[in-house]
């Protein structure tokens, strides 16, 4: 060691700079580190990138199965592929936005790492958006990447006017910003409980198999809880529009869109104080019991 | 009002604790653990201070209830005049943290050293090219050019500990709590960074308030120690005063033509309360001893010693070192 002498390091770190807590820049660095933590996996990522045509592929044999007539009167027009393409990868958004962040949580307290960030003085929302963010990130490329698969190799007909693609592209952000509230609930309650999160097993599980993903609810109508409880998950509300939007030709002024998009905003509104005050109970409780690591 | 703009107390102190007490709560059958029983100590501007303890006297605690990331139950605990609980944002604001003991855990091993630092950067708001100016002299410093594009994963326990301490001194903090600093460096590396604290704390009259293990460390680096035992805070002082007021005249060196094993006797006899420390060198064992009174010792031990056949080479008054004084006060 020592190519550099100790006085000439002292002279570096002495240099006076501007301080200032900028949420921004701590956001975009989280963000920023913990993406290319993600893409530093690169087998991973490979081997989620060969699964998509796959997965679509999947939809495409299964859609033969379904009869034209029972989807048209859910109201998604008769293209099973088309309708179950937005929903199976709008899903993967969900899997990232509430159940990504808590899963990142983990890691960090195990590793150490969560203690590092909140001995510096970073804004609690900073991370936590920086983190949601780079979910965000990974949950769009899977998204773009389903979609073109099934458009350009197995014939899914979905609008993709650039109307039509911004008006679906902002209320799936809505939608992403509803569930986002959740992920952080689901952190808050992994923050104290470090494994076996049941926020994110009650709605990922529901969201997945409740809010239409792969069947449209009007099937549901048979079984009046599962409706209700459809009915409660925001996913139900965003897929929906989107879905207006992609399929029917519907545009944001549309009465079911806007019906949707209210829903999602009112969701927004409740959720996030709601998401933001239980993390910070958590934080405090895992000070108290002195586990802001668990190595 | 905005934490950052809350005027601090005045303070002629860096750390100032009082009375700060910590219960861990057993879960399930689990007894409550006390790790903190109303300790009071203080760092002042400008000081080098060793916390020093076994493992489990609350050192660590106590240090994470400074850097915030332990709620006290009582108690009060401020760091640049800043209280750690009403102030937490600020206090985080003035500290450079260090966990030496988690063996380099405490970083992104997906990331390499110089991103890790990078992202450091960024949550300590450091503009760009003041980061990477930074950033290129602390890599240079803590010898991880040749590595600095590899992921950390690959670094060895010593690199880890190299880069955690880059990390530290990254924002030039105002307050320096660091927790077993050197733990897992080679000679050479924990010799440099004594040397850098020693600068930081001298030059930019950085307070450091550390832990260690080391002995050797503690008295090269500290003008003063803290000695923590089962939660409670049992001496306080210099070095010096601490082993010169520990020796209080009964303590002596004694050098046997003998093995150790078999000086055991003079304890068993009650000629001397303890024996602190021993060393042979083939030929001759030489031993510290407690003993209850001097005068006595030294009119007792030699007859004994000449009675049962021993040779007694000599016999002197000592003073104990610094590792002697902190296992006799922890054992009392």
């Amino acid at each position: 060691m020592i190519p550099l002498k100790a006085e000439e390091i002292l002279a570096t770190i002495k240099s006076p700079y501007r301080k200032s807590r900028s949420w921004s820049r701590q956001a975009w660095g989280v963000f920023w580190a913990n993406s290319k933590v993600l893409f530093s996996y690169k087998t991973w990522v490979a081997t989620e990138l060969m699964g998509m045509p796959v997965s679509v592929a999947i939809y495409f044999f299964t859609g033969m199965l379904v009869s034209k007539p029972s989807l048209a009167q859910a109201g998604y027009g008769t293209d099973y592929l088309s309708f179950a393409l937005i929903g199976v990868s709008m899903t993967n958004f969900v899997w990232v936005t509430i159940v990504r962040l808590s899963h990142i949580i983990q890691h960090e307290v195990e590793d150490g790492t969560l203690e590092v960030v909140l001995s510096s003085p970073t804004r609690m929302s900073a991370y936590l958006v920086g983190q949601s963010f780079r979910g965000l990130l990974l949950g769009g490329i899977f998204f773009v990447a389903s979609m073109l698969v099934g458009i350009t190799f197995f014939d899914a007909s979905l609008r993709t006017d650039a109307f039509s693609l911004l008006s679906a592209a902002a209320l799936i952000l809505l939608t992403l910003f509803a569930n986002l509230g959740i992920g952080v609930l689901a952190a808050a309650v992994i923050l104290v409980y470090k494994r076996g999160d049941p926020v994110v097993f009650i709605v990922s599980a529901l969201t997945e198999f409740l809010s239409g993903v792969v069947y449209p609810l009007k099937l549901l109508e048979g079984f009046p809880v599962l409706l209700q409880i459809s009915l409660v998950l925001p996913y139900t509300y965003g897929l929906d529009g989107v879905r207006h939007l992609l399929l029917k030709g519907a545009t944001p002024q549309t009465s079911v869109v806007v019906l949707d998009s209210l829903v999602l905003l009112l969701y927004v509104a409740l959720l996030y104080p709601a998401a933001f005050y239980a993390f910070r109970v958590s934080f405090d409780r895992i000070r108290r019991e002195g586990t802001t690591a668990s190595y | 009002m905005p934490d950052t703009l809350m005027q601090p107390q005045q303070s002629d102190n860096a750390v100032e604790v009082k009375g700060l007490t910590k219960i861990y709560s057993g879960k399930r059958s689990r007894p409550d653990t006390l790790a903190l029983d109303k300790v009071s100590f203080h760092v002042g501007w400008g000081e080098f201070v060793a916390l020093l303890g076994e493992n489990g006297a609350g050192k660590t605690t106590a240090i994470k209830v400074l850097c915030t990331l332990v709620l006290p139950d009582d108690g009060e605990a401020r760091v640049a005049g800043y209280d750690v609980v009403k102030h937490a944002d600020t206090v985080r604001s003035k500290i450079g943290w260090m966990h030496g003991e988690t063996g380099g855990r405490a970083l992104y091993w997906r990331l390499n050293a110089w991103d890790n630092l990078r992202f450091f950067a960024y949550l300590q708001n450091i503009p760009r090219d003041e980061a990477s100016k930074r950033i290129k002299a602390l890599i240079t410093y803590f010898d991880l050019g040749e590595y600095a594009s590899k992921l950390v994963k690959d670094y060895s326990t010593g690199m880890k500990v190299r880069l955690m301490l880059a990390r530290t001194f990254l924002s030039n903090p105002e307050v320096l709590l660091l927790d077993e600093p050197t733990i897992g460096l080679d000679t050479s590396a924990a010799f440099e960074t004594r040397r850098l604290l020693k600068l930081v704390n001298e030059e930019l009259a950085r307070p450091i308030l550390f832990t260690s293990h080391n002995m050797f460390e503690v008295e090269r680096l500290c003008k003063r120690l803290i000695l923590i035992h089962k939660g409670r805070v049992i001496a306080e002082g210099p070095p010096s005063r601490l082993t010169s007021e520990l020796s209080k005249g009964d303590t002596v060196e004694l050098k046997v033509a003998s093995t150790p094993d078999a000086l055991e006797v003079l304890v068993q006899e009650g000629l001397v309360r303890e024996l602190l420390k021993t060393e042979f060198d083939g030929e001759a064992s030489t031993v510290i001893a407690a003993v209850r009174d001097l005068r006595q010792a030294f009119s007792d031990i030699p007859s004994f010693l000449v009675q049962h056949g021993f040779r007694l080479i000599s016999i002197k008054i000592a003073e104990p070192s610094l590792e002697e004084a902190f296992i006799r006060l922890t054992r009392e």
